[in-house]
């Protein structure tokens, strides 16, 4: 598995592509390959939230000036900042995958 | 018996509570309503308390939030935990019933939002979820009060489960926390929640690592390289991995069509028309409460007490002859024999200070109930959503827009709605930031000197206060950030609710408690500085009075002689620079009273000139005597008044929210600092327009 770099936007993923949570697209679907967070409090916030290795998350709307972005997962929405999202390494699913959970 | 009731921001806590106690707790449709604790009796049942809590994801030691609802459990011992679940986003809600089953306690889980379930496609099976969670669930909806009876029965007659303490954890790391377990039972003289201690220890948080002797660190390694993770997220993936079980089994969700919420917010969020749309129900607001409600009635309000001969009314005058309450107990006092200084207290301190604070009261409600409705449909956290990239790169919340937005009408509830910025650096600056937007006070003192600088151009004035002010504020956000509250912020983490139609009963009972604490803290802070500025401006330091001798004539006063003019002519040398060369004792004394209250700026000004109405003459005639520096020194006055500390009712609002004297001086001497480095450039600049002849007045 190629790992993604650290900072770099990549555009026009597809479908097991690899990538960063922050490089979807609204509508996207990726899966949680591995996250990382400088920031102890925010890294278990994240992790509360239920953003760990094999969740499935869905960019649902992304602000009219390009962050934050409300994202799906779980069965629940949460907005979060683009920033948190580049640390959050993901490969991308079909889109027209039925919605099953990858645990 | 102690209970508290726990759950998630937005899962209907309040609402909950609400029920449960009878009483009135303030509801919003957005995360982060319940900031301090509070408690209250469950209806007909005296010995039953029950404790709200800080909506919390999770008891990690982390937010604000986090640590009060997990001292709350760890060292308040509630006999039951009640854990409100949203139905609706169960996966997530269960993840925090995971970590309080681990508490030494019983818990009850209450599915909320039994109601709208149907409507979201889900199925649930509580009983199938009652069994592998070993904890008793209840189906309730705190909106319709449905399954609300069964909870208090289950309460009352202790017929919820006992917590089994289920094992959720693979073998080898359940292993290793029953190790750490037994070791904390025997370390810990009480040894309460061994297991939630256990895990924690497990985790290396820093409470209980501190606490605990067991060294850990080896097998906590192996377990690490084995799972591919570090502890933290072992234990928050088994965790999930457990609620994935227990969902898959009790739940199924049909794939909904694109909801309302989502077809509403493609247009209220969509590029071109998300900052019309926000502008519009901004200006629709602010002419509803201030337009139309305040005009008609502040002018009305402050003639009953005063009396007048004419109101204004939408801009327009409108004869309305009355005597006043003031005028009218006055002469009674002075017609009974009634000393003068007695008639000018009871008239002009007394019943002068209370229709202050009264004729604000309507346009404060109609603020109040449409910044409900706003928060109750769920439209506030759009407006922070989409304006959060904004503010962000300023140190600041997209969520600052609200406090600053009601701030344009009155300063203490523009502070009081800073509460729902979630980062603490974030919420202190809005805080701190929010008194610098013009406030309803503040307009008098604008239109008065805004007539003098550009007569036939008063609104442009107006006009570029605001921009100062938000140039202020960006300005001092960006030093905040950069200097005081370095470090990283980004952690906007927030829920989009879905819409909801605001209840109405609810949007009155949430305006009756902020009129009710405005009139209660606001109010009181009010009344008392009207009375003392009165106090200071009638008496000598030898308590001799030197008021009006007709106390409804105030040209007759003597105020030169006061206590607050003597204090003023010291003052009056630090603000030279600023008031353009020109030693003013009057123009200093003015802008001291609007340190207490900016209403008072106009008519002190009236006072020492020695005019009821005021025209900018006499003692106050540099601010308008044609030359090239006057408006300059007028707008500097203006200036001072607009961007120093707001007024003593917004000071102790902030107090309240800031928490501390510290921060509060702070943030006073930081708005102090402002004005005067304002108001001297302008100040000097219309100096240097003038020729700078020597200092005029000393």
């Amino acid at each position: 598995m190629s790992e993604p770099d650290e900072t770099k936007h990549r555009q026009n993923l597809k479908p097991g592509d690899y990538g960063h949570l922050s490089d979807l697209k609204k509508g996207q679907r990726a899966i949680v390959l591995d996250f990382h967070n400088n920031n102890a409090a925010l890294r278990r916030h994240l992790l509360d939230m239920g953003i760990t290795k094999g969740v499935v998350i869905e960019v649902k709307k992304i602000a009219p000036f390009g962050d934050p972005v409300d994202i799906s997962l779980r069965g629940y929405e949460l907005a979060m900042r683009v920033e948190e999202m580049k640390g959050i390494d993901i490969q991308v699913l079909p889109e027209n995958e039925a919605k099953t959970k990858h645990v | 018996m102690k209970i508290g009731l726990i759950g998630n921001q937005n899962a209907g806590k309040t609402t909950l509570f609400n029920a449960l106690t009878g009483m009135n707790a303030t509801i919003g449709n957005w995360p982060g309503v319940t900031i301090e604790r509070k408690e209250g009796y469950i209806k007909g049942n005296k010995d039953l308390l029950l404790v709200d809590t800080p909506g919390v994801y999770s008891l990690s030691p982390y937010t604000a939030e986090e640590k009060v609802t997990r001292q709350f459990c760890l060292e308040q011992h509630p006999d039951l935990i009640i854990n409100i679940v949203d139905a609706t986003a169960l996966e997530r809600s269960l993840y925090l019933t995971t970590q309080l089953a681990e508490l030494d306690c019983d818990v009850i889980v209450a599915l909320n939002m039994a109601d709208i379930l149907e409507k979201n496609g889900i199925t649930l099976t509580e009983k199938k979820l009652e069994e592998m969670l070993g904890l008793t669930v209840i189906r309730i909806s705190a909106k319709t009060g449905q399954g609300i009876p069964s909870l208090v029965d289950a309460i009352q007659k202790k017929t919820y489960r006992k917590n089994p303490h289920l094992k959720i954890y693979p073998d080898d790391i359940q292993k290793e926390i029953d190790h750490i377990a037994s070791d904390l039972r025997k370390e810990l003289e009480e040894s309460p929640n061994a297991i939630f201690g256990a895990v924690n220890v497990f985790q290396s948080d820093p409470y209980y690592v501190a606490l605990s002797n067991t060294s850990t660190k080896n097998e906590v390694k192996a377990l690490e390289d084995k799972y591919g993770m570090d502890a933290e997220q072992i234990i928050a993936d088994q965790r999930y991995r457990f609620v994935t079980r227990l969902t898959s089994a009790c739940e199924s969700r049909k794939v909904m069509p694109e909801s309302l919420t989502d077809k509403i917010d493609r247009i209220v969020l969509n590029k071109w028309l998300c900052f019309p749309i926000f502008l519009l129900v901004m200006a629709l607001m602010y002419f509803i409460s201030v337009g139309v409600v305040g005009s008609l009635t502040s002018d009305f309000i402050s003639a009953l007490f005063n009396g007048s001969d004419s109101i204004e009314v939408f801009f327009h005058e409108v004869p309305f002859a009355i005597k006043g309450l003031g005028p009218l107990i006055g002469d009674a006092i002075l017609n009974a024999g009634g000393s003068m200084w007695t008639a000018d207290m009871v008239s002009n301190g007394i019943i002068g200070g209370i229709s202050t604070v009264l004729s604000f009261i309507p346009q404060l409600v109609m603020l109040f109930l449409c910044l409900s409705l706003l928060e109750g449909s769920g439209y506030m956290s759009r407006i922070a959503f989409f304006l959060d990239k904004l503010f962000k790169r300023f140190g600041l919340s997209g969520k600052s827009i609200i406090p600053f937005i009601v701030g344009t009408g009155c300063s203490v509830p523009g502070v009081m709605t800073a509460r729902t910025v979630e980062d603490p650096k974030e919420k202190e600056m809005t805080i701190m930031l929010t008194p610098f937007i013009p406030c309803n006070a503040k307009l008098p003192v604008m239109s008065l000197l805004a007539s003098v600088i550009f007569p036939n151009y008063g609104w442009v004035i107006s006009f570029v206060c605001y921009l100062m002010a938000i140039a202020i504020i960006l300005l001092t956000s960006l030093l905040l950030k950069k200097v005081f509250f370095k470090g990283n912020n980004d952690s906007f983490i927030s829920e989009l609710p879905s819409y909801k139609m605001p209840s109405a009963y609810y949007a009155f009972r949430d305006v009756e408690d902020k009129t009710l604490d405005f009139l209660e803290r606001a109010g009181t802070t009010i009344f008392l500085c009207t009375f003392l500025v009165w106090l200071f401006t009638r008496f000598t330091w030898t308590w001799q009075y030197v008021g009006p001798s007709d106390y409804t004539d105030m040209s007759t006063a003597d105020i030169g002689s006061s206590m607050l003019a003597s204090v003023g002519k010291v003052l009056a040398y630090l603000f030279i620079p600023a008031w353009g060369g020109h030693y003013s004792w009057g123009l200093t004394v003015s802008a001291l009273q609007g340190l207490i209250a900016k209403e008072q700026v106009v008519s002190s000004l009236a006072v020492i000139a020695g005019d009821n109405v005021l025209a900018l003459n006499g003692p106050f005639g540099f601010l308008a005597d044609g030359s090239a520096g006057a408006p300059w020194i007028a707008f500097s006055f203006l200036a001072f008044n607009l961007f120093s500390i707001p007024c003593v009712s917004a000071v102790s609002a902030m107090r309240r929210e800031l928490g501390s004297i510290k921060k509060l001086c702070f943030a006073m001497g930081m708005e102090l600092a402002w004005a005067y480095l304002i108001s001297s450039v302008f100040g000097i600049v219309g100096w240097g327009l003038n020729g700078f002849v020597g200092v005029m007045g000393l």
